[in-house]
């Protein structure tokens, strides 16, 4: 097997790897996870850009590629890389601009029949409450030292302030605050660029979703109540957004600031956007704590639209928040550096695990894990296209075995935002889907247009891969009913 | 032609090329492309003026900062820009510049006008090549 440029072995059905000698300057293999299918039909920048990773140095193991992975900047979307603390570098081009971009889900009591007929009014209510789309601002005003506590305590200070229950902390990774962000670390610019954009969802693939819980797609019905899925056409909220403007300035910041800081380590990358710097070095310590404090802005962003989906749903069916038991089931990144604890090679080490366009999924037992979800696994929430539905997980032991605990995070693209605008209307697209029942509100037609099912893969044959292969398994099958995007 | 979307590439966000006779003009059509992702440029009406100064080491640098800057703009200000005149200079091994820029506030946008947000100016291919005709610059935008 060939893809394209370099040879490739097949590991197992679903695992195929990319050996070390195939590039020069590779560190470690690459390994994609893929049906042979998805694999033959990836695009060429997987390959590309996933060899590219795993020259970087300090990589332990294997740089790795999920099922959704596609061509993305420096690294590819659906790449996981885990580094070495002492000898290893950090890279903003492995997590993504937009940091700590997550997938949220909150669950209803609520089932298709009660919200359906009311999906119109809901939808604008959200569509009024929640600012979308491009350079919006957020309804909760911040002055400097508030905003430096956004950064510092993340979902505390939102719970603190009054948006959000108590228990909503726990159901949070990280709970909500990532250890080690430092304000100092962070520019005039970032701060300037994010004071006002709390509570805003953003554009491009960013959404809030409104779904049901498929009668077909319980795959296992005890996990599913774990995680708060209860019945069949059960209503739930997906949210994906992340660290907004504040976050695409910390990492466009760092990336001059990692340049100069190669020539010092003398260390030279295949690709711009993956410059770096050795995490133990004064510049990779101060991107750590400049990207927790994203991180922490893009976890109270969710809490504070999350606080908003509540009191919209309060308007709209006339209950409280609780008694529509309007929980979290969990709130996970897919553009992350974490420092984390994984088996290599037989012993316990401390890592730093990159995901970029990847989550985490851990497995049960692990002590980050709250409650039933230590028995079970980590939520994994995998969001698809907006026309063709998403996916509720879980994390495994072979994910903590064989991927530092990750699996893929979304459908994956084939097209270009290009390519599909010119394909698609986003007024007619709009008019489709409420004839399939999907109520979409769009601050752009064209930014619809992009999104339009027909740019990405098909999400049942990504997750059909990581389910086969075992790095995550599937518990609910989910169908949007109501949309809002920017 | 002022700049060109490229459809084959970089999936996940949007490339482009801008063309220009002069340094100047390459810089003034490739920020033009970016405001072009945000928004329909051609319907903009020239409101809001803004004076931008920067200085860098070498022209990528230069551009890479220029359309890092409206990309800023469009959060801090809330308004995407579509008229651009850019003089650049070299002082002491360092280029400088110096734009006008004109635009209009995003809250007086509909849906028709206002398109996707972009969120950084990657350095993923980011180049600029002399050619016979003056020079091209390739960038890939995250959106």
């Amino acid at each position: 097997m060939e893809a394209k440029q370099y040879k490739v072995n097949k590991v197992s059905d679903y695992v195929w790897e990319i050996p070390a000698s195939e590039k020069e300057g590779m560190q470690a293999p690459a390994r994609i996870y893929a049906s042979e299918k998805l694999f033959k039909e990836m695009d060429s920048g997987v390959f590309e850009q996933i060899t590219n990773v795993a020259c970087l140095p300090g990589i332990v193991q294997h740089a790795l590629a999920m099922p959704d992975a596609h061509w993305g900047y420096g690294s590819p979307v659906g790449g996981v890389a885990a580094f070495d603390l002492e000898n290893g570098v950090i890279s903003p081009g492995m997590i993504g601009f937009d940091i700590c971009c997550s997938m949220r889900l909150i669950t209803t009591n609520l089932t298709a029949e009660e919200v359906q007929p009311k999906i119109k009014p809901l939808v604008n209510e959200l569509f009024d409450k929640i600012p979308v789309g491009v350079g919006k601002k957020g309804f909760v005003n911040l002055n400097k030292s508030q905003f430096v506590e956004v950064m510092e305590t993340g979902v505390k200070w939102c719970i603190d302030n009054g948006y959000g229950w108590k228990e909503d902390i726990d159901r949070i990774e990280e709970h909500g605050c990532i250890k080690g962000a430092d304000h100092n670390k962070v520019s005039e610019k970032a701060i300037q660029r994010g004071m006002n954009q709390l509570g805003t969802l953003g554009s491009g693939n960013h959404y809030l979703e409104v779904q049901l819980v498929k009668a077909s797609e319980i795959y296992d019905e005890k996990i599913a109540k774990a995680f708060g899925i209860n019945t069949p056409n059960q209503i739930v909220v997906m949210i994906h957004c992340g660290s907004r403007g504040f976050g695409h300035q910390v990492a466009t910041d760092y990336l001059n600031t990692f340049e100069p800081a190669m020539r010092k380590y003398g260390i030279t990358v295949k690709d711009r956007q993956l410059a770096c710097a050795p995490f133990s070095s004064q510049e990779g310590k101060d991107y750590f704590a400049a990207m927790a404090c994203a991180a922490n802005n893009a976890y109270s962003n969710k809490q504070i639209i999350n606080h908003q989906v509540r009191k919209c749903f309060e308007t709209i069916f006339g209950k409280t928040a609780e008694e529509m038991e309007m929980r979290i089931t969990y709130d996970v990144a897919h553009n992350i550096a974490k420092i984390e604890e994984h088996e290599i090679e037989g012993k316990k080490k401390k890592v730093l695990v990159h995901r970029k366009g990847a989550t985490r999924a851990f497995g049960p037992g692990h002590e980050e894990l709250w409650g039933e979800y230590k028995k079970y696994g980590q939520p994994v929430i995998v969001g698809g296209s907006m026309e063709t539905g998403s996916f509720l997980l879980v994390g495994t032991e072979t994910a903590m075995k064989e991927t530092f605990g990750s699996t893929l995070h979304g459908s994956g693209r084939t097209m270009s935002r290009t390519k599909a605008k010119k394909m698609v209307r986003g007024d007619k697209l709009q008019k489709e889907m409420e004839q399939h029942g999907i109520y979409v509100k769009a601050a752009s037609y064209s930014g619809l247009a992009e999104e339009a099912g027909l740019a990405y893969k098909p999400i049942s044959e990504v997750v059909e891969a990581v389910h086969n292969s075992g790095i995550s398994k599937k518990v609910v099958g989910l169908k949007p009913i109501g949309n809002i995007k920017g | 032609m002022k700049y060109r979307f490229l459809e084959e590439i970089a999936i996940a966000d949007t490339a482009f090329e801008a063309f220009g006779k002069n340094e100047a003009e390459l810089f003034e059509n490739a920020a033009l492309a970016v405001s072009f992702v945000m928004a329909e440029t051609k319907k903009l009406k020239p409101k809001e003026k803004k004076e931008i100064l920067l200085k860098a080491k070498n022209l990528e640098q230069l551009l890479h900062d220029f359309l890092s800057e409206i990309v800023f703009l469009k959060d801090v200000e809330q308004t995407i820009y579509s008229k651009f005149k850019v003089k650049i200079s070299k002082e002491k091994e360092k280029y400088k510049l110096k734009a006008q820029i004109l635009g209009q506030k995003i809250s007086e946008m509909g849906p028709e006008t206002v398109k996707t947000d972009v969120k950084a100016v990657t350095w993923h291919q980011f180049a600029i090549e002399k050619t016979k005709k003056g020079f091209v610059a390739r960038v890939i935008l995250d959106v």
